[in-house]
């Protein structure tokens, strides 16, 4: 659906994306996380038409941003960084403004649409009376006005409030699964992402670190009790199997991927009685930690647990 | 390209600015014809037509400016710029939907004004209006060249408080640069293209008549000299829009 192949972007004298690739397939939520600098917002304007990249391709249902611009575009809903309107048009101006920007589109059910974002009975007061949190919905609404089949927000939950993030989480996963649309989210809150995204890559100082499932395909810690003159014997059959094990208390702690568990824990069922098994999930932050090995630099995340 | 210029006018109408200014040329068609009933003046309907159409078409140059500077200077100012960019249409089409409708609304605005002028010159007796509407007409290459440079400054500049100033001192020094070059080196004021923005000058009945004389120029030169002048700002402007970020 998305599809990002070896871009490579140079701004002046410098760097700003190495050889980036990624993929977002319909129907995902895909998170895309990296400090202040790290090439998020070149990467979205590259794929928005914004910029253009030196080298690689970026296609967007098959279509390629450069080469087939206006097809590929069609098929792209976006909020880049800050949502912006027309401050003395009302909101249903704005969105119409919106309509008349896509060649060939021809009605566009408003309401519906307000509803959706939740700003029913909002649409005839002018954007410069919105809050900010308003004017996010409303950016939303326009970047879904047209059905596009890729969704790009970055930052998206900036200025909503606590159930405002909640409501628009739940919404841009029912709108993932139902319309199989491919969703971007460009985000700081590590701990919303963690909660939307089904998958995330981590870009620092334009190089993809690492393309990773929420899921903890690699980095979960499973838990395991066994009884205590049993210890010593599973931890080396479990490292005979090449899984990292030590004992930590009176448990054991087993690093591997969650889909491992049942392999795990046939290996010890034979030689001991399991008391126990606990997986515990890295957070994303934990994640993106690990990944980076850029322990002081954390705060430039906020994360919201 | 109809549904940007639809966007455009919607862009311009719901601007309160765009009614005050319509409003302001009523008021001042309108309060020159009292003020010249109260006061008991002479005038015939060619002499009211001269001196009203000459104020407002005046007006209608500076307002010009300032209608042209926001149509690129806004989207600049509430950052909209990006989704314009980011829509299917090309930068091309966007540039020339912009130059479209500024066009097409000094034009709207010029038939107003000759509208309102026409009609509130019927308040006084008889004269020849018809001299006035050609040499009027003739004038309007003036606002149509002001559009060309003040959307080349739109795109160097992001602030529209520069662009406008930019366009009003350049337009403003150029033409009395101009006059004096007139007087003293008139064969240096022909390359001053603000001096070839009245083709009234060309006929011997206008106002403006023997102003072409001393600096030796043809109406056919004057022609070239502005088109060529269009061509560069035109080409300017596209050659900046393609490539400039917005970032």
């Amino acid at each position: 659906m998305l599809k990002i192949e070896h871009v490579s972007k140079r701004l002046g004298k410098e760097q700003i994306l190495k050889d980036v690739s990624f993929e977002v397939s319909p129907g995902e939520v895909f998170g895309f996380l990296g400090p202040n600098g790290a090439g998020k917002t070149t990467t979205i304007r590259i794929i928005t038409g914004l910029l253009e990249q030196d080298e690689g391709t970026v296609t967007v249902n098959g279509f390629d941003v450069v080469q087939e611009r206006s097809k590929a575009l069609t098929q792209i809903g976006a909020i880049v960084e800050n949502p912006a309107f027309y401050p003395y048009m009302t909101g249903k101006q704005n969105l119409v403004q919106a309509k008349n920007l896509i060649p060939g589109l021809a009605t566009v059910d408003y309401e519906a649409l307000a509803q959706l974002v939740g700003l029913e009975g909002k649409l005839s007061k002018k954007v410069g009376e919105y809050s900010l949190g308003m004017k996010q919905r409303l950016g939303i609404a326009r970047a879904l006005l047209h059905n596009p089949r890729v969704l790009i927000l970055d930052e998206p939950t900036n200025g909503l409030d606590p159930a405002g993030i909640a409501e628009l989480r739940e919404y841009l996963r029912k709108m993932a699964r139902e319309q199989d649309i491919a969703i971007l989210i460009s985000s700081h809150m590590l701990g919303e992402m963690e909660q939307i995204s089904d998958r995330y890559a981590i870009i620092d100082q334009g190089v993809i670190k690492s393309v990773e499932s929420v899921q903890n395909e690699t980095g979960a810690k499973i838990l395991i009790r066994v009884p205590e003159a049993t210890i010593l014997d599973v931890i080396e059959v479990l490292r005979v199997a090449n899984y990292p094990a030590e004992r930590w208390k009176d448990k054991i702690v087993i690093t591997a991927p969650e889909s491992e568990t049942p392999a795990i824990a046939r290996l010890i069922v034979p030689i001991a009685d399991l008391h126990e098994l606990t997986i515990k999930r890295l957070t994303l932050e934990e994640q993106f930690l690990q990944v980076t090995k850029k322990e002081g630099d954390s705060h430039a995340f906020a994360h919201t647990k | 390209m109809l549904s940007l210029i639809q966007n455009e006018w919607m862009k311009w109408w719901t601007m309160k600015k765009s009614k005050i200014v319509l409003a302001l040329y009523v008021v001042i068609a309108a309060g020159l014809v009292i003020i010249a009933k109260t006061n008991d003046f002479d005038f015939t309907r060619s002499e009211y037509y001269t001196l009203v159409s000459t104020i407002l078409f005046g007006l209608l140059g500076i307002i010009t400016i300032v209608f042209t500077a926001e149509t690129v200077g806004n989207e600049v100012r509430y950052d909209t710029m990006k989704h314009l960019l980011m829509s299917p249409y090309s930068r091309m089409t966007i540039y020339f939907s912009k130059l479209l409708f500024s066009i097409l609304i000094m034009l709207g605005q010029f038939l107003f004004i000759a509208l309102i002028t026409y009609a509130a010159s019927f308040a006084f007796s008889e004269g020849g209006e018809t001299l006035q509407l050609r040499d009027t007409v003739l004038a309007l290459v003036n606002p149509i060249f002001t559009i060309f440079m003040t959307l080349f400054f739109s795109l160097v500049f992001r602030s529209v408080g520069m662009i406008i100033g930019f366009t009003v001192l350049a337009q403003f020094f150029t033409t009395i640069v101009g006059g004096v070059l007139l007087a003293l080196k008139p064969e240096i004021a022909k390359w001053i293209v603000f001096m070839h923005l009245d083709w009234s000058m060309y006929f011997k009945d206008a106002v403006g008549y023997g102003m072409a004389e001393p600096m030796g120029t043809t109406l056919t030169f004057s022609i070239i000299f502005v088109i060529a002048h269009i061509l560069v700002l035109f080409g300017g402007s596209i050659l900046i829009f393609q490539k400039k970020s917005y970032l």
